[in-house]
């Protein structure tokens, strides 16, 4: 059964969906982020004007001394690691103030893109876990299974919630619904054909 | 609500790199190399600071071509005046504890 585990094949089919999750989270980051994002910059630099981006207005100031002095970092590892550190407070840097509507960082809206994919590799990881470990007990297993198809279904709360806080991302609910719609109906062909189905 | 606590270690250790040259404006890559701080924890010190009224900040006047202008920081009044109790209530804390040890290493 391990071996089973580790056929090409299944691993693909739990971690595709994540792959594809994350292709859409940077493509509606750089939707969103597009125009303030030079063409010019290298990769930190890039991966900084992104997490900038999602700052609300009243700490962009602080955003963009960062940026101002990635530029003066001398390159390589140092430079990584600035925008990798800088990327991490411009995310949880606190707003200062009561964010206004619209300038809400879309946390539950990219949650409701990511969360339905990672259901995938999460039951796997649990799968390996499981058949590493000998018989796990039916409530663990329960618990997992549940948790899976909650995750899988979480698109659909998460993706309305983003859009009753008013997030600054584009169509959270529709991104949400085909992100929980799409790998459900994913889950389940794969199933059907793994049964041997026709 | 403003909250007073008494600064973090960190937040103690960049507000005497900037205390050290108070009339120097400083860059954010330097302090973080002065100061050890990663990026991620030196620049919301630095935001903390500036909302507190201790930190003023302005952009480079002159930059070279080619590079956007980098944020310049130095302490207020306010801040270095905070920094000098700081500094003297760490001392005063340092003398008392050397004070309660002294005692007891002279009866060893």
């Amino acid at each position: 059964m391990t071996n089973g585990l580790l056929d090409p094949t299944i691993v693909a089919f739990a971690f595709t969906p994540v792959l594809v999750s994350v292709a859409t989270v940077v493509t509606l980051l750089r939707r969103r982020t597009g125009r303030d994002v030079d063409r010019g910059m290298d990769v930190p630099a890039s991966l900084l004007a992104w997490a900038v981006c999602t700052m609300p207005r009243a700490r962009r100031e602080w955003g963009a001394a960062m940026l101002g002095e990635l530029a003066a970092v001398p390159g390589g590892m140092a430079r990584w690691c600035f925008a990798l550190s800088c990327a991490r407070a411009a995310l949880l840097l606190p707003s200062g103030g009561p964010a206004l509507s619209g300038e809400r960082r879309p946390m539950l809206g990219l949650f409701a893109v990511t969360a339905p994919p990672l259901a995938l590799p999460f039951i796997y990881i649990a799968a390996v876990i499981i058949e590493a470990a000998g018989a796990a007990p039916a409530v663990v297993v329960r618990i997992l299974v549940g948790s899976t198809m909650a995750a899988l279904v979480a698109g659909v709360p998460l993706g309305l919630a983003s859009r009753w806080r008013q997030e600054s991302l584009p169509h959270p609910t529709t991104w949400g619904i085909a992100s929980s719609v799409g790998t459900c109906a994913y889950f389940l062909l794969t199933m059907w054909w793994l049964a041997g189905g026709d | 609500m403003q909250r007073n606590r008494p600064p973090s270690k960190q937040s103690a250790s960049l507000l005497f790199a900037l205390a050290r040259e108070s009339e120097t404006w400083r860059h954010g890559y330097e302090l973080s190399l002065e100061t050890g701080l990663k990026a991620g924890t030196l620049y919301p010190l630095l935001a903390r600071l500036a909302d507190r009224g201790w930190l003023e900040a302005q952009w480079e006047t002159t930059v070279p071509a080619g590079r956007p202008p980098r944020h310049l920081y130095r302490l207020t009044t306010t801040g270095l005046q905070e920094t000098r109790a700081l500094a003297l209530a760490q001392r005063t804390s340092g003398l008392t504890r050397c004070a309660r040890l002294r005692p007891q290493r002279e009866g060893m």
